[in-house]
């Protein structure tokens, strides 16, 4: 058990495993963008307040500003850019929030759909008020969130469909 | 907090220790004792951390104990590792049939993804006067299990905090929350009042009766965010216990509140706004829990 | 106009959402840096430094720039409509004004540093409240006083330390035929824009061209101000704002980007990114403070007979934008019809930090106390407040104001108004909120049900729908040989769907499909210009009024081509399709005869538009004014022991004119409207002397509206369109749509709570404190 103040490390996102050299004072959200380059995580805050840094480990959305790299050695994350297929086609959560104006300038979008997605995993027919809760964590400055309900159910009813 | 003049976001850097058993976790505590912080799900530390106001030169993650996280019912005990995280308590059966205060803190705590990484122990160990799951725990007369290399000790949850961010563990691990659960006629209430949703608390408040014959056999009150820690009202309780159940006797009582708190101003409320809705949040729950233990 | 149309009118998502969506789409902070930047800020209020010495963090490893007052050009940057200012100065003006910056191989570096920057500060008397700031023997924050005003360049030509003025009619003779008069006092306090996004800008030098990376709602301010205190041509600076994720006014603070750009020529040119901290997001840009003074008088059938109007708004140190007290007194003077009216307005610095314009500047502000009088005095006539409001507002064809200004310090011309259905959009709000069911008089609440009281408020807004200034922005656009177009904007994309309205206006006008139009924006080597910006819902009415121009002068150097070859005159041609045709035969057999552009044309055709020089407020079309008018019912709970107001059911009626894109135009309004519920209840600011802090720096603390703090929300949109060709005034008779929805929140929230409780809020945000207070007054009297 030592003491580590930093260390290479394999981390699995998306199901491609990195080799990564981490720092102990690195969080998960510093080295998705800077040192892997995912950038569709996003930083808003720093604070854990808004959820634009909103990712899944172990399927559960988490703020990656709040989580220490070195603690995600081994587990699965996933990140906005794991969602699309590799053709290019929108995963239908994505394709919802594009067709029901979810999305205006979009900063707030890859946590969204993060959360959305944590919530459609463990629940195919939510409701309106599961909906909110779910999103909750994550702030919308410029839709309301009118739209971004809709799509959410709107995205709920096609995964259900498959 | 005034104005940083130097405003910081970045962590200072420090070295990170991961144990994988309760004794490596102990053995590190005992061996880096100074400038050490014990991080479990880091929704308070490492904030903390990266606004500077703790700069530890070492850190304990105890993230991997996982045989912290677990709520189990040992005869007439509920038993909460430390490491529980707040979902996990929102969706427990157990909770929500032993414990439905603690229940209902849950889901007015945070957001989603912060209720997906903090544990119970790092709410408890935080010792935010403000803390939603503490005045639930208050109410039941939880207990806490302290553990250091040299041994273990169980205290009240009450002797437990010394002042906002204040508590008596040193180098300790808090372990176990225990919780006694008793038979017959009880009911329970939390309600947290707050500027919008998943905010923190403006005032929260707890509380659990027990009725036999009409009467309140046992009352327990507490509040949060009204004094420098979390607060049991004792005023409130020992006007009820043995009195009839009526309207005028808890809103008497309710009124007694002022006498247990000693709230602030602060950017969330007023210490004048905080006096008057701890007496209405008092009588709220005193009747709520009185309704859920007549059912 | 019966005409149909086949690309305006309908829904399309944004281009741009895919990439958003998928995570693909690169913001500013997304783009690779080479140093960072952080900045030391003061801890004073108001202060002069007297040495600062910095050698230790410009010896610190990894520091590459270090500056203060003493490395700035002696220039004054200018800020487009704002007080020109030094990249750093010595004097500062509130609490976390810049004191010095480093640049950096790292954040954690560049923080490092700034701990090792030694200031001895002389500390200076500060003021708070701008009505203060305005006297005579306040603490100077400018030598020439603190009050800013009435208008700046080009406008501001008549100096200094005045108010904005606007009146006609006899003040005092119009008090003196009334009936009814109340007078009140309020004060509203200034949101915070706090976009998600907080601000950021990479610079870059490469020889002695600057490039800027931004998320800017101007471009071309920052551009001017660059070029001008690094003494450049314009022509060597590049702004690039590819994408902004959020902006509400926020998004054109500059002085920062000199900051960066200074540093990064300092360290031989290397990209340099400044991006700021949520904290330093939230304690650097803010709506005004408003003070205001309102008396109506109103004769016994409820004619109104005169509006007095006086209001000071807070600029901060610096403050951004001109003429916001009441904004340019528009909105108090000209949402009635009344025949005597006076407004005066004061903008004042004070020692707050910068107040710039958020969505409709002060008009949530003014609707709030102006609706506040309106409603008492219909209380105190007895009438109905909806019936009220009916017999006094203005709708379309309305000339406001209804006599001529005898003073005018803003240049308002007089015209009549378009699509302006204001009664409409109430009788709308009203059935949907089913108000004739539940309205039960004054002092007398929906429902009471034990502490909690249900009461329920309509109150209406109308202002300008779009400022044009079109000699201030220019637009071009190219026709390619396969008769595609390509649009070069001046205008800015803010994430509201602007590019793809544009496209629109384009494909439906030249009669192509959508998918032949493309946009270039974002980006001042485009060669467009906007003085002004993405502001005041302006892109659309302005820019598309200019494309359309271009547009037109495309089809026309199409038309004289193709006459010869139709044997018609060039008046005769018809341009759509990619084809010419003769206008006059029937439709059918011009067909046969069209010419498609390929036998046409060799070459792309270009065209550029912009308005007159200097044009600020040109009428729509001649002697018209567009504006938007709006509509908002709420019904709201109030627990009456704890002061929360509850958010049951919320309706808006909207007139966008002509709906370019029906559901953006809809998001608009829903988002504007939620923001506004959050000024309404929670969106506190707070300043704490003695700490000397800004407690409200942080998502924590300052609440902005989540998705279970939403109540139902109904949005109705009205479309009323002129009957003019579409490139003459607003395109197709569209107006802004940004801003409106945030008009109505904190005053349809006290006209509730004044239906619930009987008593008047006096000041916004509503928090349940003031609630509570409210309630209790009086109570143990
Ligand atoms: C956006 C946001 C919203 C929040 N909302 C709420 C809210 O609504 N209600 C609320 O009550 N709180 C709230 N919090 C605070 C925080 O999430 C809780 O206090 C949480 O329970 C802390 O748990 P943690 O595991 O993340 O603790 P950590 O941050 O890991 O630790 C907190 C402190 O406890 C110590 N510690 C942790 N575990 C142990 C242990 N087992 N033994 C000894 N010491 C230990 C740590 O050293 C540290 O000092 C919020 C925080 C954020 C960032
Ligand atoms: S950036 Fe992580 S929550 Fe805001
Ligand atoms: S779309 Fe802009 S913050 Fe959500």
């Amino acid at each position: 058990m030592e003491a580590v103040s930093s260390k290479i490390v394999n981390i699995l996102v998306n199901g491609n495993n990195y080799e990564v050299t981490v720092a102990s004072n690195d969080t998960l959200l510093t080295v998705l963008r800077d040192k892997l380059g995912l950038t569709g995580t996003k930083f808003g805050c720093g604070n854990g307040e808004c959820g634009a840094c909103t990712v899944l480990i172990d399927g559960e959305a988490v703020n990656s500003c709040l989580v220490l790299a070195l603690n995600c050695e081994g587990k699965e994350i996933q990140t906005i850019e794991g969602l699309a297929s590799s053709n290019g086609d929108l995963h239908p959560i994505q394709q919802a929030f594009v067709d029901n104006f979810a999305i205006q300038c979009g900063f707030c979008t890859p946590g969204i759909i993060m959360s959305t997605k944590s919530l459609l995993e463990k629940n195919q027919n939510p409701t309106e008020y599961e909906i909110r809760e779910a999103v909750n964590g994550n702030i919308c400055r410029c839709t309301g969130y009118e739209n971004i309900v809709k799509a959410v159910s709107a995205a709920a009813e096609t995964l259900r469909g498959k | 907090m005034s104005y940083p003049h130097v405003i910081t976001k970045t962590i200072k850097e420090f070295k990170l220790i991961s144990p994988t058993t309760i004794e490596e976790a102990l053995y590190a505590l005992n061996e880096y004792k100074t400038d050490t912080r014990i991080i479990a799900g880091g929704t308070d530390l490492v904030p903390l951390m990266k606004h500077r106001a703790v700069t530890p030169k070492y850190v304990v993650s105890i993230e991997k104990l996982k045989e912290l996280d677990y709520v189990r019912l040992v005869g007439d005990q509920l038993r909460i590792g430390a490491l529980t995280k707040i979902n996990t308590i929102k969706n427990s059966d157990v909770i929500m049939k032993n414990c439905y205060s603690l229940y209902e803190a849950s889901l007015v705590f945070a957001t989603p993804q912060i209720r997906n990484v903090a544990t119970i122990g790092g709410n408890i160990c935080r010792s935010s006067p403000s803390a939603d799951t503490v005045p639930s725990l208050l109410v039941f007369n939880a207990q806490v299990k302290l553990v250091n290399q040299k041994g273990e000790r169980i205290i009240p949850l009450e002797q437990f905090f010394t002042g906002p961010g204040l508590n008596v563990a040193d180098s300790d691990l808090l372990t176990e929350i225990i919780i006694p659960i008793e038979k017959g006629e009880y009911g329970t209430a939390f309600h947290k009042i707050s500027r919008n949703t998943s905010d923190l608390a403006k005032v929260n408040c707890a509380v659990k009766v027990s009725i036999s014959h009409e009467k309140f056999s046992d009352v327990k009150v507490a509040l949060g965010a009204v004094s420098d820690r979390p607060i049991r009202a004792k005023n409130v309780e020992k006007l009820l216990i043995d009195k009839k159940i009526n309207a005028e006797n808890i809103e008497k009582a309710s009124e007694m509140v002022i006498n247990d708190i000693n709230p602030i101003t602060d950017v969330r409320s007023t210490e004048i706004y905080r006096k008057e809705i701890s007496k209405v949040l008092v009588k709220r729950m005193l009747n709520l829990a009185v309704e859920r233990a007549q059912k | 106009m019966a005409e149909k149309f086949s690309v305006i009118g309908k829904s399309i998502p944004a281009k741009e959402t895919k990439i958003k969506a998928t995570g693909e789409c690169k913001y500013v902070d997304d783009l690779p840096t080479d140093l960072h930047v952080k900045i030391l800020r003061s801890p004073y209020p108001h202060a002069m430094i007297k040495n600062i010495d910095v050698s230790a963090a410009e010896k610190l490893d990894g520091v590459e720039a270090v500056i203060t007052y003493k490395d700035v050009p002696n220039r004054l940057m200018p800020r487009g409509c704002a007080r020109a200012l030094y990249i750093l100065d010595p004097h500062l003006r509130h609490v976390g004004d810049e004191v010095a910056a480093v640049a950096a191989i790292s954040e954690s570096i560049a923080e490092d540093a700034l701990t090792l920057i030694k200031v001895d500060y002389e500390v200076l008397p500060a003021v708070f409240d701008p009505e203060e700031a305005a006297k005579p023997d306040a603490p100077k924050i400018y030598p020439e006083g603190n009050v800013y005003g009435p208008q700046y360049e080009p406008l501001h030509e008549k100096g200094i330390n005045a108010p904005t003025l606007l009146e006609w009619g006899d003040i005092n003779k119009g008090f003196s035929e009334a009936d009814v008069i109340v007078e009140d006092t309020f004060e509203v306090g200034p949101q915070i824009h706090a976009a998600v996004e907080p601000h950021i800008c990479i610079t870059s030098w490469v020889g002695d061209e600057l490039t800027v990376w931004t998320a800017n709602q101007v471009p071309y301010e920052v551009r001017e101000g660059l070029a001008y205190v690094f003494e450049m041509p314009e022509s060597k600076v590049r702004v690039l704002s590819p994408f902004i994720g959020g902006g509400f006014g926020g998004k054109y603070l500059n002085r920062y980007h000199a900051i960066c750009a200074l540093l990064s020529k300092q360290s031989g040119g290397k990209k340099t990114k400044i991006r700021f901290t949520r904290e330093e997001e939230q304690t650097n840009s803010k709506r005004f403070l408003s003070k205001q003074y309102i008396k109506i008088g109103a004769k016994k059938d409820g004619t109104l007979t005169a509006i007095y109007f006086k209001g000071y708004a807070d600029l901060g140190g610096y403050g951004n934008f001109f003429g916001n007290s009441g904004f340019w007194g528009e909105y108090p003077a000209a949402a009635y019809k009344v025949n005597n009216s006076r407004f005066e307005g004061w903008d004042v610095h004070t020692n707050h930090f910068t107040s710039q314009p958020m969505r409709s500047v002060q008009v949530p502000a003014t609707v709030f106390s102006v609706e506040s009088v309106i409603d008492q005095v219909a209380k105190k006539l007895n009438m109905d407040p909806t019936e009220f409001r009916l017999m006094n507002m203005p709708q379309t064809g309305d000339v406001m104001p209804p006599l001529p200004y005898t003073a005018n310090t803003v240049g308002y011309p007089r015209a009549e108004l378009e699509g302006y259905p204001s009664k409409k959009l109430m009788k709308l709000v009203k059935d949907e909120l089913g108000w004739d069911k539940k309205w039960k008089g004054w002092g007398r609440p929906v429902e009471e049900n034990g502490t909690k009281k249900r009461g329920i408020g309509i109150v209406y807004s109308g202002y300008e729908g779009g400022f044009c200034h079109d000699g201030f922005m220019s637009m071009a656009a190219s026709m390619n040989k396969d008769g595609s177009i390509n649009i070069m904007a001046g205008t800015q994309d803010l994430g509201n769907s602007s590019n793809m309205t544009m496209c629109q206006l384009a494909a439906e006008f030249m009669g192509i499909p959508l998918e032949d139009v493309n946009i270039f924006t974002g980006d001042t080597s485009i060669g467009q210009y906007d003085y002004f910006g993405a502001r005041a819902s302006r892109e659309l009415t302005t820019g598309g009024h200019l494309l359309l121009k271009a547009l037109e002068e495309i089809k026309q150097k199409v038309r004289i081509i193709a006459a010869p070859r139709l044997g018609v005159k060039p008046e005769e041609v018809e341009i759509k399709g990619k084809m010419a045709y003769v206008r006059t035969k029937a439709e059918t057999d011009a067909l046969k005869e069209a010419i498609p552009f390929a036998e046409l044309i060799t070459s792309s055709i270009t065209a550029g538009a912009s308005g007159e020089p200097g044009s600020v407020f040109p009428e729509t079309a001649p002697g018209k004014k567009v504006r938007n008018s709006m509509v908002a019912g709420i019904e709201v709970e109030v627990d009456t022991e704890t002061g929360e107001v509850k958010l049951l059911n919320m309706v808006t009626a909207n007139c966008p004119g002509k709906a370019i894109n029906p559901e953006v135009v809809k998001g608009q309004y829903q988002g504007a409207t939620i923001m506004s519920l959050g000024y309404a209840l929670w969106e506190d600011f707070v300043y704490d002397e003695n700490k000397r802090a800004y407690l409200t720096d942080s998502f924590t603390d300052y609440r902005v509206p989540r998705a279970q703090d939403v109540p139902p929300l109904k949005t109705i949109v009205l479309e009323e369109t002129p009957d003019r060709p579409p490139h003459e005034g607003t395109p197709y008779g569209a107006q802004g749509v940004g801003e409106l929805g945030c008009w109505s929140g904190p005053a349809v929230v006290a006209s509730a709570i004044y239906n619930a409780l009987g008593k008047r809020m006096q000041k916004s945000p509503m928090t349940a404190e003031k609630v509570l207070e409210l309630i209790k007054e009086g109570e143990n009297k």
